[in-house]
């Protein structure tokens, strides 16, 4: 089952924080771990992704570096600065909560499914 | 032979052209897409194979701009500034210099004894020629050599700014310091008063009509180069 567009396009940005919490990255890599985590199912326009980092950047959630990496190439890194942190907590809060109001309702209805 | 590097070049510039995207976006996303080259390399797909699906992966290049450009809106207005006023000031130039050179050539026409209907046409064909000649260069270098981007990276640094608009100013500075000057003080010593004036009715005659042409000629150019909505192409 795939993820709905809308739902990818909402959970971009709590996503891209919660990974750049762990550590510094970059974009291939960070869609490479959003594959992990979602087995496959939230399926990203790779390009996407980086329109996305950008506004994170120019909102200074996060901040990002031009380097050489491993392979000999350049790369730009990413990395969580503390008000990303803090918006990630926020964002984090904010989706339990929709979860948990979900799964109550649907607890209340049980033959809907 | 496929070859890979040229298509990843091939790739670059079919997005650089978008107006959305920044040089250092493309960069950004050229290395993505040679991590997935990399990557799909060891599933052994051929170069071929593997530029294909990553560029698919990536997704294509009018879609992509579209969502640059809503974050680069602020950096898409600087660009287009910046190639207003370099139009603006290249223009200058290019006004100073078929002024003097057009000066230059008619002084030379009438020392050499031509009548006055002979200088308007030299006055007139000089102008059309160093404006054609200017237009000729800036067309080969940045539409079709590429070099808009190099000027805007340039640009982008003080130093380089500086250097670009002061180099510019310097020029139009020497051509009209030629043109109200130097060239009117020798066609002064050297061409009887006679003919002096009808040097200068015939500048007169030859700056009429090209005030009046140059504009039609840039209305029909605005026209003919007006962008076309990126979003319908191949859609």
């Amino acid at each position: 089952m795939a993820i709905s567009k809308d739902l990818v396009a909402a959970s971009a940005t709590p996503l891209v924080l919660s990974i750049l919490s762990q550590g510094e990255s970059y974009g291939y890599a960070i869609i490479k771990r959003v594959r992990e985590l979602s087995a496959g199912r939230i399926q990203w326009s790779d390009g996407m992704l980086y329109p996305v980092l950008h506004r994170l950047e120019h909102r200074g959630l996060i901040q990002s570096q031009w380097r050489v990496s491993e392979t000999g190439r350049k790369r730009k890194y990413y990395r969580l600065k503390k008000k990303g942190a803090e918006a990630l907590k926020k964002q984090q809060s904010q989706w339990v909560l929709v979860y948990s109001a979900l799964k109550t309702s649907w607890e209340d209805q049980p033959c809907l499914t | 032979m496929f070859d890979l590097n040229e298509a990843v070049a091939g790739w670059r510039k079919s997005l650089t052209q978008q107006e959305g995207c920044r040089v250092a976006d493309v960069e950004e996303m050229e290395s993505h897409l040679r991590d997935e080259v990399e990557h799909l390399r060891a599933a052994n797909l051929s170069d071929e194979e593997t530029f294909l699906v990553a560029t698919h992966r990536l997704g294509d290049a009018t879609s992509l701009a579209r969502e640059f450009a809503k974050v680069n809106r602020g950096a898409i207005w600087g660009y287009r500034l910046f190639w207003i006023a370099a139009g603006l000031l290249v223009y200058a130039l290019m006004d100073s210099l078929a002024g003097v050179v057009s000066l230059a050539c008619v002084t030379a026409a009438a020392i050499s004894g031509s009548g006055s209907h002979g200088l308007t046409m030299v006055s007139f064909a000089a102008r059309a020629l160093t404006f054609g000649g200017v237009l000729f260069l800036l067309y080969k270098g940045i539409i079709q050599g590429g070099c808009g981007a190099k000027f805007y990276a340039l640009a982008a640094k003080p130093w380089g700014a500086v250097l670009l608009v002061g180099g510019i100013l310097v020029l139009i500075l020497l051509s009209g310091f030629l043109h109200v000057f130097i060239v009117p003080i020798a066609a002064f010593r050297l061409v009887e008063v006679e003919r002096y004036a009808h040097m200068s009715e015939s500048a007169f005659y030859a700056s009429m009509v090209w005030s009046v042409l140059v504009p039609l000629l840039l209305a029909v150019l605005m026209i003919k180069l007006r962008p076309r909505k990126t979003g319908e192409v191949g859609e």
